[in-house]
């Protein structure tokens, strides 16, 4: 938990994970993305995930927690267009 | 500046139907106050300001859930916000008022949910206008009300003009035992100075502390003030048996006899109440102004105790307990003007504060298990929480704030020759006051000399 916030500045790789997810599921300006760092404290949980969130229009609503980023690895959901999907799609 | 860190601050603007946050837009648009600001309303056209920069909202709320941890966001302000900040050399300052029947906390968890938007902009405050008028007729059964309480860093009381002063207090009172730490300030027609709503740091547990030290404190630890013109002699303070076998009193000089020059030092007696106390006996006296005095009444049967203060004068005097629960009288003096303090059994206690203040060291694990177990446990129920902590083997303090389940922190200055202290508060519904506070204590390192440093 103290070991993260030590870190700052982190929105320059936030926005390049919003740009991967953006143009791998070719997402229009409506959909807003959400990206952030959280650490889970549940056991089998691992220190730190990135969080990806898509919230679209008229309340829909995509996640995707992934624990290592790559644009390959962004893949959310099947109701909507894959592009490349890694080993966590 | 209104930038502080290079982001942008922003104001959450809340508060019952009617209470008045129109008004005090319109008021904050008018001011010259220097601050170029960016509102962010939910009803287009309410606000008759020119050329003001004003978007509008639709209040789209999204749950979100990755398994771990679950949060509520605007969906809608998450867009508005990104749009604005292409825009940011339009404005250094963004209002978001909220509709009448809000629950302030997607609003407040936006601002945590995206890296970006921390690092862009920082929520300064949540303000909160209170209808002094008409809000006893929300407060027990809105639990929106109750929460725009709860999450407020500042509360207007709006309309105190149409109110009683013996009614404010007893808003006021109330409100403190569900938000100890929200400062609140009487208003008519929303007339605030804007430095008491805007740039107030509020998530800045420091700033809170030094604007009011005692807001740690979960009530008053008093529940009843009067004061009393004494002529230079001694008083026969007698008790008869009651509920408790001490109590604690204290003198203060009344500047008038108002209810107001009451509630006036009561900030200041908050501050005597937590210091040393000196014990007095059946036919003992009492008469240093500013200590407080234990009197023992163990025994049973009536006591007396000799009340004298040092000089002629008018008193305040403030008790633990109200006079009716010894019987109690003070020679053939009645009191001038007296105030009842007691929040605790007959008023809201679903929604509380809990202010915890301890010196040392806490061990990262422990402290990181305990915090984490408890806001995947209770988090539903901590509307907020703030702390500044000492980590052992840390030079530096670490301070943090969270809303339900989502919390952020960073290392602060460092501690340098500064004692070590940790002081944490938590405004949520149904909190366990003595789990939360061994929780607390339990994650302090034991022995100091294993510290490493």
């Amino acid at each position: 938990m103290m070991e993260r916030f030590k870190r700052s500045g982190s929105s320059g790789q936030s926005r390049k994970i919003k740009d991967w997810t953006r143009e791998a599921l070719n997402l229009s300006d409506e959909y807003s993305i959400l990206v952030t760092e959280l650490q889970c404290s549940e056991p089998d949980c691992p220190p730190i995930e990135t969080v990806i969130a898509v919230l679209g229009p008229r309340g829909m609503k995509y996640q995707q927690k992934v624990h290592f980023v790559v644009p390959n690895s962004i893949c959310l959901s099947r109701r909507l267009p894959k592009r490349k999907c890694g080993p966590l799609g | 500046m209104s930038i502080t860190n290079g982001k942008v601050p922003v104001t959450v603007l809340t508060g019952f139907l009617g209470a008045g946050k129109t008004t005090l837009l319109n008021r904050i648009l008018s001011e010259n106050h220097g601050k170029r600001i960016a509102v962010i309303e939910n009803e287009f056209g309410e606000i008759g300001i020119d050329d003001a920069l004003i978007v509008q909202a639709d209040e789209e709320i999204f749950e979100m859930n990755n398994g771990c941890i679950c949060c509520t966001v605007r969906g809608d302000l998450i867009r508005i916000l990104g749009n604005l900040m292409r825009r940011k050399d339009k404005f250094d300052y963004i209002l978001v008022e909220t509709t009448g029947l809000a629950d302030p906390a997607p609003v407040a968890q936006t601002f945590f949910v995206d890296d970006e938007i921390q690092d862009q902009l920082e929520l300064d405050g949540i303000v909160t206008l209170v209808d002094a008028k008409h809000v006893c007729m929300h407060i027990d059964t809105s639990s929106e009300c109750k929460e725009q309480v709860a999450f407020a860093d500042v509360i207007l009381l709006n309309k105190c003009d149409l109110v009683s002063e013996e009614d404010l207090v007893a808003l006021e009172v109330r409100i403190r035992s569900m938000n100890a730490m929200a400062k609140i300030y009487r208003t008519k027609d929303a007339a605030i100075e804007m430095d008491k709503i805007l740039n107030v740091s509020g998530f800045d547990l420091d700033r809170a502390l030094a604007v009011k030290p005692t807001f740690l404190q979960p009530e008053y630890p008093f529940e009843w003030a009067g004061i009393y013109d004494f002529n230079g002699k001694g008083e026969s303070l007698l008790l008869d048996d009651g509920p408790d076998p001490s109590m604690n009193i204290l003198l203060l000089s009344a500047k008038e006899t108002t209810v107001e020059s009451i509630n006036a030092l009561a900030e200041v007696a908050v501050g005597h109440f937590s210091s040393d106390r000196i014990k007095v006996e059946p036919a003992g006296k009492i008469s240093a102004v500013g200590q407080v005095y234990q009197l023992d009444l163990i025994k049973k049967g009536s006591k007396m105790f000799e009340l004298a203060p040092e000089e002629a004068g008018k008193y305040v005097l403030f008790m633990q307990h109200k006079p009716e629960e010894f019987a109690l009288s003070i020679g053939n003096l009645t009191p001038l003007a007296s105030v009842v303090y007691d929040a605790g059994h007959t008023h809201d206690s679903e929604i509380s504060s809990v202010g915890i203040e301890v010196e040392g060291d806490l061990d990262q694990k422990k402290f990181n298990n305990w915090l984490g177990e408890l806001l995947r446990e209770k988090g539903t129920d901590i509307f907020r929480m703030k702390g500044i902590v000492s980590i052992s083997g840390e030079e530096e303090r670490f301070v943090f704030q969270g809303v339900h389940m989502l919390f952020d922190g960073r290392p602060d200055r460092a501690w340098g020759d500064e004692e070590h202290s940790n002081q944490m508060i938590f405004i949520g519904r149904n909190l366990d006051r003595k789990e939360l506070v061994e929780g607390f204590n339990s994650c302090l390192v034991k022995n100091r000399q294993l510290n490493l440093r």
